[in-house]
């Protein structure tokens, strides 16, 4: 009986309350996404406040799902414009409710529906990701806030205005036509690339990672590839990209709050099961002709998951694919990233002299110290690591290279 | 065995503004918690209170004096209570450290009175 009851409200918990906003949300149209948010955040309090005194009700969906549409229509009410609102709003079950991962959850069509509104071309890519943690995510404005280097106030007025874009530009909350559907889902898989990055290198604070933003990004991948709509695979590569990069999230930062590079960390610590996840992913990925940029940031994560070693692992490769990576991503952090790679490719000497000027990221000016040190040249290699000392961007991160100064 | 009233203190609406993974989270602590005491019978019963719209009544010189409250603005209402099933005050004390409320918010607290028990007062009496 227990057993059933934690079941149920972990359902509940990963899947009614994002379906019933991306139910609502739908129904009641893109300018009014804030209060479907707001009328199934008032039905889980609710719920909250109720269910431990009186017990779970029989049928627990259906109930928050009409407590949540009574408040969308109370809400609605002071706006004075009638809202016709089904009276069935029970979203439909997930198709499996007995499984514990974390990442299995399929989205449904409103679902899908709702995340190709918000991360809409309209919106700029940080309002897309932002209005994604939202309202497809639930997460709150100060969670946000503390993982996007923002204040929460910021942020909120972010989400407004997002709104207030939507509705100008009579965004409706639908799965795109068929002639803008690639691009649409391009959008889409940039919006949840960037919310894992903010996830797996936090921008500021005491905190390295922000394990639920990758968590989300994770699972909205997958779903992304699974859905017979947006199943390609571009969206197979990117899910493959995400869920082989997270499986190293355990090891990013020691136990002792220090970041950790990747040569020190505890291989046996990687999430297994992330790493058969993110292989059956770039499997389902070579189907087809395409070759994406997704391609080949996974094609890089898969061979750094499958090495036993830093030194084992085979460089010369990952050099090749920055190459090719390069040339339709010529930014600063994939030249830095493929320094680096060169470097152990074919020693510090290359590597530094592929490098590009610092230019205040304190990675470069860390990668700099690395190669200079392994040269011998260590007097040089201290300015270096006292700049990305001074520049690092989290707590983890300053320490370790207060440890490397020390040292 | 004796009965306990557990009083649940807290900020009105002190929960609407967590996430909704956390929120169910809670939830399920929170049923379990009760569910697990009414299973081993040792939860009598208990009712959630509103947080305002109530009427509190006085007598004034002489003379009844009704005025509202508490209000939704108080900093501490009693927002619900259990009567608990114990063998003593400690055990009443140890049943309650495992409600997750005095964990859902800051200003949480939980107040346990021991339920007069009239046939031991009529004893007392002879």
């Amino acid at each position: 009986m227990e057993a059933t009851v934690h079941r149920l409200v972990d359902a509940l918990a990963r899947d009614s309350a994002s379906r019933l906003v991306a139910a609502l949300a739908r129904r009641l149209g893109a300018g009014r996404i804030a209060v479907a948010e707001d009328a199934v955040q008032h039905a889980l309090v609710q719920a909250l406040s109720l269910w431990p005194f009186k017990g779970v009700p029989d049928r627990p969906e259906a109930w928050l799902a009409t407590v949540a549409r009574n408040r969308a229509l109370d809400l609605l009410r002071s706006e004075a414009r009638g809202v016709l609102l089904a009276e069935e709003l029970v979203p439909t079950a997930p198709a499996n409710v007995e499984s514990e991962g974390r990442f299995d959850r399929e989205l449904n069509d409103d679902e899908l529906a709702l995340l190709f509104a918000v991360c809409h071309p309209a919106l700029s890519p940080e309002m897309r990701v932002t209005f994604a943690l939202k309202a497809v995510c639930g997460l709150t404005v100060p969670q946000i806030a503390a993982g996007l280097l923002g204040e929460p106030t910021t942020i909120a007025q972010r989400l407004v205005r997002a709104r207030k874009q939507l509705e100008a530009s009579n965004v409706a909350i639908e799965t795109p036509p068929p002639d803008v559907l690639a691009d649409r889902a391009e959008a889409v898989r940039t919006a949840l690339f960037l919310m894992f990055n903010e996830g797996y290198s936090a921008s500021s604070g005491e905190a390295l990672v922000q394990p639920e933003f990758c968590v989300e990004a994770v699972r909205l991948a997958r779903a992304l590839a699974l859905h017979p709509v947006t199943r390609s695979p571009a969206s197979d590569a990117l899910a493959a990209l995400l869920a082989l990069t997270a499986a190293r999230l355990p090891t990013r930062v020691g136990p002792d709050g220090v970041a950790q590079l990747l040569e020190d960390q505890p291989r046996a610590l990687w999430d297994r099961s992330l790493i058969a996840l993110g292989l059956a992913h770039l499997e389902r990925s070579a189907r087809g002709r395409d070759l994406t940029v997704w391609h080949l940031r996974a094609e890089i994560a898969a061979v750094h998951a499958l090495a036993p070693s830093t030194a084992e692992t085979d460089w010369a490769r990952i050099v090749a694919i920055y190459d090719q990576l390069r040339t339709v991503d010529p930014s600063p952090v994939v030249a830095l990233a493929r320094a680096v790679a060169l470097g152990r490719a074919r020693g510090p000497a290359e590597g530094l002299a592929a490098l590009p000027a610092p230019d205040g990221n304190p990675y470069s000016h860390a990668a700099t110290a690395i190669f200079l040190t392994e040269l011998g040249r260590t007097d040089e290699a201290r300015g270096h690591f006292e700049k990305a000392r001074d520049l690092a961007r989290t707590e983890p991160e300053r320490r370790l290279l207060e440890r490397r100064l020390r040292s | 065995m004796a009965q306990f009233l557990l009083m649940l203190h807290q900020a009105p609406n002190y929960n609407s503004d967590l996430p909704r993974e956390k929120m169910m989270e809670m939830t399920r602590k929170y049923i379990a918690w009760a569910d697990g005491l009414r299973q081993k019978g040792q939860m009598v019963g208990g009712e959630k209170l509103t947080a305002s719209g109530g009427r509190q009544l006085r007598s004034s010189g002489g003379k009844l004096v009704a005025s509202d409250g508490p209000y939704a603005e108080a900093k501490d209402v009693i927002g619900g209570y259990f009567v608990l099933e114990a063998k003593d005050l400690a055990e009443a004390e140890a049943l309650t450290r495992d409600c997750p409320h005095m964990a859902l918010a800051p200003g949480n607290w939980a107040e346990i009175r021991p339920i007069e028990d009239m046939n031991k007062v009529r004893a007392a009496a002879g």
